[in-house]
Protein backbone atom coordinates (compact mmCIF):
# COMPACT_ATOMS: atom_id res chain seq x y z
CA UNK A 1 0.00 0.00 0.00
CA UNK A 2 1.15 3.29 -0.86
CA UNK A 3 1.15 5.46 2.05
CA UNK A 4 1.49 8.94 0.38
CA UNK A 5 -1.12 8.08 -1.94
CA UNK A 6 -3.45 7.30 1.09
CA UNK A 7 -2.03 10.59 2.61
CA UNK A 8 -2.93 12.25 -0.52
CA UNK A 9 -6.36 10.56 -0.41
CA UNK A 10 -7.12 12.10 2.60
CA UNK A 11 -6.77 15.42 1.20
CA UNK A 12 -9.46 14.81 -1.47
CA UNK A 13 -11.70 12.94 1.03
CA UNK A 14 -14.34 16.01 0.96
CA UNK A 15 -13.42 16.27 -3.20
CA UNK A 16 -15.92 13.06 -4.53
CA UNK A 17 -15.87 12.23 -8.11
CA UNK A 18 -19.00 13.76 -9.42
CA UNK A 19 -20.76 13.41 -12.92
CA UNK A 20 -19.68 16.24 -15.49
CA UNK A 21 -21.86 17.78 -17.74
CA UNK A 22 -18.87 18.76 -20.76
CA UNK A 23 -21.08 21.53 -22.35
CA UNK A 24 -18.95 24.13 -20.56
CA UNK A 25 -15.85 22.60 -21.71
CA UNK A 26 -16.88 21.77 -25.27
CA UNK A 27 -17.95 25.51 -25.48
CA UNK A 28 -14.63 26.55 -23.95
CA UNK A 29 -12.63 24.60 -26.28
CA UNK A 30 -14.84 25.83 -29.26
CA UNK A 31 -14.23 29.20 -28.81
CA UNK A 32 -10.66 28.72 -28.10
CA UNK A 33 -9.78 26.95 -30.97
CA UNK A 34 -11.71 29.54 -33.34
CA UNK A 35 -9.42 32.22 -31.53
CA UNK A 36 -6.31 30.63 -31.96
CA UNK A 37 -7.04 30.45 -35.78
CA UNK A 38 -7.72 33.55 -36.26
CA UNK A 39 -4.94 35.12 -34.20
CA UNK A 40 -2.20 32.64 -35.63
CA UNK A 41 -3.50 33.05 -39.03
CA UNK A 42 -1.53 36.97 -38.77
CA UNK A 43 1.91 35.41 -38.01
CA UNK A 44 2.10 32.85 -40.59
CA UNK A 45 0.58 34.87 -43.16
CA UNK A 46 3.32 37.52 -42.42
CA UNK A 47 5.95 35.18 -42.75
CA UNK A 48 5.14 33.76 -46.19
CA UNK A 49 4.12 36.97 -47.01
CA UNK A 50 8.41 37.64 -46.22
CA UNK A 51 9.60 35.07 -48.28
CA UNK A 52 7.93 36.43 -51.03
CA UNK A 53 9.17 40.00 -50.59
CA UNK A 54 12.82 39.05 -50.59
CA UNK A 55 13.30 38.13 -53.90
CA UNK A 56 11.10 41.02 -54.91
CA UNK A 57 12.84 43.32 -53.55
CA UNK A 58 15.94 41.76 -54.67
CA UNK A 59 14.70 42.13 -58.20
CA UNK A 60 13.90 45.57 -57.73
CA UNK A 61 16.86 47.19 -56.22
CA UNK A 62 19.11 45.65 -58.52
CA UNK A 63 17.15 46.21 -61.60
CA UNK A 64 16.77 42.33 -62.81
CA UNK A 65 14.48 42.33 -65.66
CA UNK A 66 13.87 38.33 -64.87
CA UNK A 67 10.22 38.19 -64.84
CA UNK A 68 9.80 34.44 -64.13
CA UNK A 69 11.29 34.13 -60.74
CA UNK A 70 8.86 35.53 -57.61
CA UNK A 71 7.41 38.40 -59.49
CA UNK A 72 5.54 36.22 -61.56
CA UNK A 73 3.85 34.82 -58.29
CA UNK A 74 2.12 38.71 -57.21
CA UNK A 75 0.90 40.40 -60.67
CA UNK A 76 2.21 43.75 -61.42
CA UNK A 77 -0.47 46.22 -60.60
CA UNK A 78 -0.79 49.78 -60.72
CA UNK A 79 1.05 50.26 -57.30
CA UNK A 80 3.96 52.36 -57.22
CA UNK A 81 7.12 50.29 -57.07
CA UNK A 82 10.47 51.58 -54.83
CA UNK A 83 10.45 52.14 -51.25
CA UNK A 84 6.67 52.30 -50.97
CA UNK A 85 6.72 48.81 -52.06
CA UNK A 86 8.33 47.11 -48.95
CA UNK A 87 4.95 48.85 -47.35
CA UNK A 88 2.32 47.75 -49.53
CA UNK A 89 2.76 44.76 -51.75
CA UNK A 90 0.46 44.70 -55.36
CA UNK A 91 -2.42 42.60 -54.42
CA UNK A 92 -2.35 39.22 -55.80
CA UNK A 93 -3.44 38.55 -58.88
CA UNK A 94 -6.82 36.01 -59.32
CA UNK A 95 -6.82 33.09 -62.07
CA UNK A 96 -8.91 30.76 -63.00
CA UNK A 97 -8.47 27.33 -60.48
CA UNK A 98 -8.42 24.25 -62.74
CA UNK A 99 -7.05 22.01 -60.02
CA UNK A 100 -8.48 18.97 -58.08
CA UNK A 101 -12.04 20.13 -55.95
CA UNK A 102 -13.05 19.25 -52.53
CA UNK A 103 -16.09 17.86 -51.80
CA UNK A 104 -18.85 20.94 -50.31
CA UNK A 105 -17.68 24.03 -52.35
CA UNK A 106 -16.29 24.67 -56.09
CA UNK A 107 -13.97 27.24 -56.68
CA UNK A 108 -13.43 29.35 -59.91
CA UNK A 109 -10.22 31.06 -59.22
CA UNK A 110 -7.73 31.33 -56.59
CA UNK A 111 -4.85 33.64 -56.47
CA UNK A 112 -2.08 32.96 -58.64
CA UNK A 113 0.56 30.68 -57.53
CA UNK A 114 -2.19 28.99 -55.06
CA UNK A 115 -3.99 25.95 -54.84
CA UNK A 116 -6.51 24.26 -53.35
CA UNK A 117 -4.91 22.50 -50.41
CA UNK A 118 -7.89 20.21 -49.02
CA UNK A 119 -11.06 20.37 -47.39
CA UNK A 120 -14.20 18.26 -46.09
CA UNK A 121 -17.54 18.79 -46.09
CA UNK A 122 -17.35 21.62 -43.92
CA UNK A 123 -13.92 23.92 -44.41
CA UNK A 124 -12.10 24.35 -47.87
CA UNK A 125 -8.22 25.66 -47.32
CA UNK A 126 -6.44 27.43 -50.18
CA UNK A 127 -2.80 28.08 -49.40
CA UNK A 128 0.54 28.65 -51.61
CA UNK A 129 2.03 26.06 -53.47
CA UNK A 130 4.58 24.13 -52.09
CA UNK A 131 3.22 26.26 -48.92
CA UNK A 132 5.27 24.02 -45.28
CA UNK A 133 1.72 23.73 -43.49
CA UNK A 134 -0.12 20.75 -44.98
CA UNK A 135 -2.96 20.20 -42.51
CA UNK A 136 -5.91 22.17 -44.14
CA UNK A 137 -7.55 22.13 -40.58
CA UNK A 138 -4.85 24.64 -39.90
CA UNK A 139 -5.83 28.13 -40.97
CA UNK A 140 -2.76 30.06 -40.46
CA UNK A 141 -1.71 32.00 -44.02
CA UNK A 142 -4.45 30.84 -46.08
CA UNK A 143 -7.60 31.47 -47.51
CA UNK A 144 -10.56 29.64 -45.97
CA UNK A 145 -13.68 28.83 -47.03
CA UNK A 146 -16.42 27.34 -45.24
CA UNK A 147 -20.47 28.00 -44.05
CA UNK A 148 -21.00 30.00 -41.29
CA UNK A 149 -21.07 28.48 -37.80
CA UNK A 150 -24.81 26.91 -36.78
CA UNK A 151 -24.80 28.62 -33.85
CA UNK A 152 -23.19 31.85 -35.06
CA UNK A 153 -26.12 35.35 -35.37
CA UNK A 154 -26.26 37.65 -38.72
CA UNK A 155 -22.81 39.64 -39.12
CA UNK A 156 -22.92 43.42 -37.47
CA UNK A 157 -19.52 44.27 -37.46
CA UNK A 158 -17.35 45.73 -39.81
CA UNK A 159 -18.27 47.56 -43.16
CA UNK A 160 -21.15 46.62 -45.74
CA UNK A 161 -19.62 44.47 -48.59
CA UNK A 162 -22.11 42.86 -51.01
CA UNK A 163 -21.42 39.89 -53.13
CA UNK A 164 -22.74 39.45 -56.20
CA UNK A 165 -25.98 41.69 -54.95
CA UNK A 166 -26.20 39.47 -51.62
CA UNK A 167 -25.84 41.42 -48.19
CA UNK A 168 -22.75 41.21 -46.34
CA UNK A 169 -20.18 42.57 -43.93
CA UNK A 170 -16.07 42.56 -44.11
CA UNK A 171 -14.80 42.41 -40.99
CA UNK A 172 -11.33 42.86 -40.36
CA UNK A 173 -9.06 42.40 -36.75
CA UNK A 174 -5.16 42.72 -36.95
CA UNK A 175 -4.12 41.11 -40.22
CA UNK A 176 -7.05 38.67 -40.56
CA UNK A 177 -10.14 40.24 -42.74
CA UNK A 178 -13.38 37.66 -42.94
CA UNK A 179 -16.03 38.55 -45.52
CA UNK A 180 -19.13 37.34 -44.32
CA UNK A 181 -22.44 37.18 -47.17
CA UNK A 182 -25.65 35.36 -47.10
CA UNK A 183 -26.01 32.93 -49.89
CA UNK A 184 -29.62 32.02 -48.31
CA UNK A 185 -32.28 32.60 -45.85
CA UNK A 186 -30.51 31.96 -42.51
CA UNK A 187 -27.63 30.91 -44.24
CA UNK A 188 -23.96 32.96 -44.75
CA UNK A 189 -21.32 32.25 -46.05
CA UNK A 190 -17.52 32.93 -44.76
CA UNK A 191 -14.12 33.14 -46.46
CA UNK A 192 -11.70 34.05 -44.34
CA UNK A 193 -8.17 35.57 -45.66
CA UNK A 194 -4.95 37.06 -44.51
CA UNK A 195 -4.93 40.61 -45.43
CA UNK A 196 -1.38 39.99 -46.23
CA UNK A 197 -2.84 39.05 -49.88
CA UNK A 198 -3.25 42.78 -50.46
CA UNK A 199 -6.90 42.32 -51.47
CA UNK A 200 -9.40 44.91 -50.63
CA UNK A 201 -13.33 44.14 -50.05
CA UNK A 202 -13.79 44.08 -53.82
CA UNK A 203 -11.46 41.91 -54.75
CA UNK A 204 -12.78 39.44 -51.86
CA UNK A 205 -15.83 39.48 -52.78
CA UNK A 206 -15.01 38.95 -56.58
CA UNK A 207 -13.13 35.73 -55.26
CA UNK A 208 -15.84 35.24 -53.08
CA UNK A 209 -18.50 35.27 -55.77
CA UNK A 210 -16.46 32.47 -57.74
CA UNK A 211 -17.28 29.76 -54.54
CA UNK A 212 -20.38 27.52 -55.03
CA UNK A 213 -21.82 25.40 -52.26
CA UNK A 214 -22.86 22.72 -52.79
CA UNK A 215 -25.46 20.88 -51.25
CA UNK A 216 -23.15 18.06 -49.26
CA UNK A 217 -21.55 21.29 -47.76
CA UNK A 218 -21.97 21.50 -44.10
CA UNK A 219 -22.31 24.17 -41.10
CA UNK A 220 -19.90 23.96 -38.08
CA UNK A 221 -21.14 24.73 -34.88
CA UNK A 222 -19.70 26.74 -32.07
CA UNK B 1 -12.20 16.26 -38.63
CA UNK B 2 -15.24 16.93 -38.77
CA UNK B 3 -16.37 19.08 -36.03
CA UNK B 4 -19.05 16.79 -34.52
CA UNK B 5 -16.89 13.83 -34.54
CA UNK B 6 -14.57 15.90 -32.52
CA UNK B 7 -17.18 17.16 -30.20
CA UNK B 8 -18.12 14.00 -29.75
CA UNK B 9 -15.40 12.43 -28.67
CA UNK B 10 -14.03 15.26 -26.88
CA UNK B 11 -17.34 15.01 -24.62
CA UNK B 12 -17.04 11.62 -24.29
CA UNK B 13 -13.27 11.98 -22.86
CA UNK B 14 -14.34 14.82 -20.24
CA UNK B 15 -17.49 12.31 -19.11
CA UNK B 16 -14.93 9.89 -18.57
CA UNK B 17 -11.66 12.00 -17.02
CA UNK B 18 -12.80 15.14 -15.49
CA UNK B 19 -13.55 14.74 -12.45
CA UNK B 20 -10.57 12.61 -11.55
CA UNK B 21 -8.91 15.36 -13.53
CA UNK B 22 -9.92 17.77 -11.04
CA UNK B 23 -9.06 15.77 -8.13
CA UNK B 24 -5.65 15.72 -9.64
CA UNK B 25 -5.69 19.85 -9.75
CA UNK B 26 -6.76 19.94 -6.26
CA UNK B 27 -3.54 18.51 -5.15
CA UNK B 28 -1.48 20.72 -7.46
CA UNK B 29 -3.13 23.82 -5.70
CA UNK B 30 -3.51 22.19 -2.07
CA UNK B 31 -6.96 22.20 -1.64
CA UNK B 32 -7.80 25.62 -3.62
CA UNK B 33 -10.58 24.65 -5.65
CA UNK B 34 -11.08 27.67 -8.21
CA UNK B 35 -7.38 27.15 -9.03
CA UNK B 36 -7.66 23.52 -9.56
CA UNK B 37 -11.22 24.43 -12.00
CA UNK B 38 -9.35 27.33 -13.83
CA UNK B 39 -6.12 24.56 -14.85
CA UNK B 40 -9.06 21.91 -15.60
CA UNK B 41 -10.52 24.20 -18.01
CA UNK B 42 -7.51 25.44 -19.50
CA UNK B 43 -6.08 22.05 -20.01
CA UNK B 44 -9.01 20.78 -21.68
CA UNK B 45 -9.61 23.81 -24.18
CA UNK B 46 -5.82 23.19 -24.72
CA UNK B 47 -6.61 19.48 -25.33
CA UNK B 48 -9.63 20.18 -27.50
CA UNK B 49 -7.48 22.01 -30.32
CA UNK B 50 -5.62 19.22 -30.39
CA UNK B 51 -7.86 17.05 -30.48
CA UNK B 52 -7.37 15.32 -33.75
CA UNK B 53 -3.65 14.31 -32.78
CA UNK B 54 -4.30 13.62 -29.51
CA UNK B 55 -6.98 11.24 -29.93
CA UNK B 56 -4.71 9.65 -32.86
CA UNK B 57 -2.18 8.75 -30.79
CA UNK B 58 -4.36 8.03 -27.89
CA UNK B 59 -2.33 10.48 -25.59
CA UNK B 60 -4.93 12.66 -24.36
CA UNK B 61 -4.71 11.51 -20.65
CA UNK B 62 -0.83 12.37 -20.56
CA UNK B 63 -1.36 15.64 -22.79
CA UNK B 64 -3.65 17.21 -20.43
CA UNK B 65 -1.86 15.98 -17.71
CA UNK B 66 1.18 17.67 -18.62
CA UNK B 67 -0.71 20.90 -19.54
CA UNK B 68 -2.16 21.03 -15.69
CA UNK B 69 1.26 20.16 -14.41
CA UNK B 70 2.89 22.97 -16.43
CA UNK B 71 0.13 25.56 -16.20
CA UNK B 72 0.45 25.09 -12.37
CA UNK B 73 4.16 25.39 -12.58
CA UNK B 74 3.57 28.52 -14.71
CA UNK B 75 0.79 30.14 -12.21
CA UNK B 76 3.35 30.10 -9.70
CA UNK B 77 6.18 31.48 -11.26
CA UNK B 78 4.52 34.97 -11.98
CA UNK B 79 5.31 37.93 -9.60
CA UNK B 80 2.35 37.97 -7.65
CA UNK B 81 2.88 34.17 -6.15
CA UNK B 82 6.56 35.49 -5.96
CA UNK B 83 5.80 38.65 -3.59
CA UNK B 84 6.21 38.40 0.20
CA UNK B 85 2.81 37.98 2.03
CA UNK B 86 1.71 39.01 5.76
CA UNK B 87 1.01 36.35 8.38
CA UNK B 88 0.17 36.39 11.81
CA UNK B 89 2.86 35.06 13.00
CA UNK B 90 6.27 33.58 11.52
CA UNK B 91 5.65 29.60 10.58
CA UNK B 92 7.62 27.13 12.54
CA UNK B 93 10.36 25.78 10.55
CA UNK B 94 9.65 21.55 10.74
CA UNK B 95 12.74 19.50 11.45
CA UNK B 96 13.24 17.62 8.20
CA UNK B 97 15.20 15.00 9.58
CA UNK B 98 11.95 13.21 10.74
CA UNK B 99 11.03 9.98 9.49
CA UNK B 100 8.06 8.69 11.53
CA UNK B 101 5.15 7.10 9.27
CA UNK B 102 2.31 8.94 8.37
CA UNK B 103 0.01 10.10 11.45
CA UNK B 104 -3.67 8.44 11.10
CA UNK B 105 -5.20 11.49 12.67
CA UNK B 106 -4.33 13.98 10.15
CA UNK B 107 -7.54 15.22 8.38
CA UNK B 108 -7.83 16.28 4.96
CA UNK B 109 -7.56 19.93 6.30
CA UNK B 110 -4.15 19.06 7.59
CA UNK B 111 -2.50 17.58 4.71
CA UNK B 112 -3.84 19.94 2.62
CA UNK B 113 -2.35 22.57 4.30
CA UNK B 114 1.06 20.35 4.47
CA UNK B 115 0.84 20.19 0.51
CA UNK B 116 0.54 23.83 0.68
CA UNK B 117 4.24 24.35 2.41
CA UNK B 118 5.76 22.34 -0.21
CA UNK B 119 7.21 24.57 -3.53
CA UNK B 120 4.56 24.18 -6.51
CA UNK B 121 7.81 21.89 -8.51
CA UNK B 122 8.15 19.57 -5.21
CA UNK B 123 4.04 19.25 -5.05
CA UNK B 124 4.34 18.41 -8.48
CA UNK B 125 6.47 15.73 -8.11
CA UNK B 126 4.72 14.24 -5.58
CA UNK B 127 1.38 14.07 -7.62
CA UNK B 128 3.36 12.86 -10.88
CA UNK B 129 4.87 9.58 -8.86
CA UNK B 130 2.46 9.18 -6.26
CA UNK B 131 -1.13 9.83 -7.54
CA UNK B 132 -0.39 9.40 -11.09
CA UNK B 133 2.16 6.50 -10.43
CA UNK B 134 4.46 7.66 -12.93
CA UNK B 135 8.06 6.43 -13.22
CA UNK B 136 10.74 8.39 -12.22
CA UNK B 137 11.84 8.45 -15.70
CA UNK B 138 8.14 9.49 -16.40
CA UNK B 139 8.46 12.23 -14.13
CA UNK B 140 11.98 13.71 -15.22
CA UNK B 141 10.38 13.62 -18.87
CA UNK B 142 7.02 15.67 -18.17
CA UNK B 143 9.03 18.31 -15.80
CA UNK B 144 11.88 18.45 -18.29
CA UNK B 145 14.62 17.64 -15.03
CA UNK B 146 16.73 14.89 -14.38
CA UNK B 147 16.12 11.28 -12.65
CA UNK B 148 18.21 12.29 -9.67
CA UNK B 149 16.06 15.78 -9.56
CA UNK B 150 12.69 14.22 -9.18
CA UNK B 151 14.19 11.21 -7.00
CA UNK B 152 15.63 14.02 -4.14
CA UNK B 153 12.90 16.40 -5.16
CA UNK B 154 10.25 13.46 -4.17
CA UNK B 155 12.69 12.49 -1.11
CA UNK B 156 12.90 15.90 0.36
CA UNK B 157 9.09 16.68 -0.11
CA UNK B 158 8.51 13.39 1.88
CA UNK B 159 10.51 14.64 4.90
CA UNK B 160 8.45 17.81 4.54
CA UNK B 161 5.17 16.70 4.64
CA UNK B 162 6.31 14.06 7.20
CA UNK B 163 7.59 16.99 9.22
CA UNK B 164 4.72 19.97 8.91
CA UNK B 165 1.78 17.51 9.51
CA UNK B 166 3.75 16.26 13.06
CA UNK B 167 3.95 20.11 13.44
CA UNK B 168 0.37 20.71 13.03
CA UNK B 169 -0.91 17.51 15.26
CA UNK B 170 1.82 19.50 18.26
CA UNK B 171 -0.25 23.04 17.53
CA UNK B 172 -4.07 21.59 17.89
CA UNK B 173 -3.55 18.78 20.62
CA UNK B 174 -7.11 19.80 21.52
CA UNK B 175 -8.38 18.81 18.60
CA UNK B 176 -6.95 15.55 19.48
CA UNK B 177 -8.33 14.99 22.44
CA UNK B 178 -11.73 16.21 21.25
CA UNK B 179 -11.32 13.84 18.78
CA UNK B 180 -10.68 11.26 21.39
CA UNK B 181 -13.83 11.75 22.98
CA UNK B 182 -15.94 11.63 20.63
Amino acid sequence: MNDMKNLLEKALEDRPLIDVDPAADLMRGRNRLQHRRKVTLAGTAAVALGIAIIPLALNGTSGSSNPNQAGSRLSSTSEPSGPAQAQRLPALELVAYTGKQIPGYRVASVPKGWHIQGGDASVLTIAPKGFKDKDFSSFVGKIVVMLQSKDAAEPTEGAVQEVDGRPGRLDVQGDTQMLTYQIADKRWMVIQAPTSLGWDGTQLAQFASGVKVLDNAEAGVG
Amino acid sequence: MPRTTRDQEFSTFVRAHRAELLRSACLLTAGDSHAAEDLVQTALAKVYVAWPKVFRTGTAVPYVRRIIINAHIDETRRPRWRRERSVPEPPDRPDLSLSESWSDDADGEAVRAALASLPPRMRAVIVLRHWFDLSVQESADLLGCSQGTVKSQSAKAAAHLRAALQVQEERSPSLSIERSHR
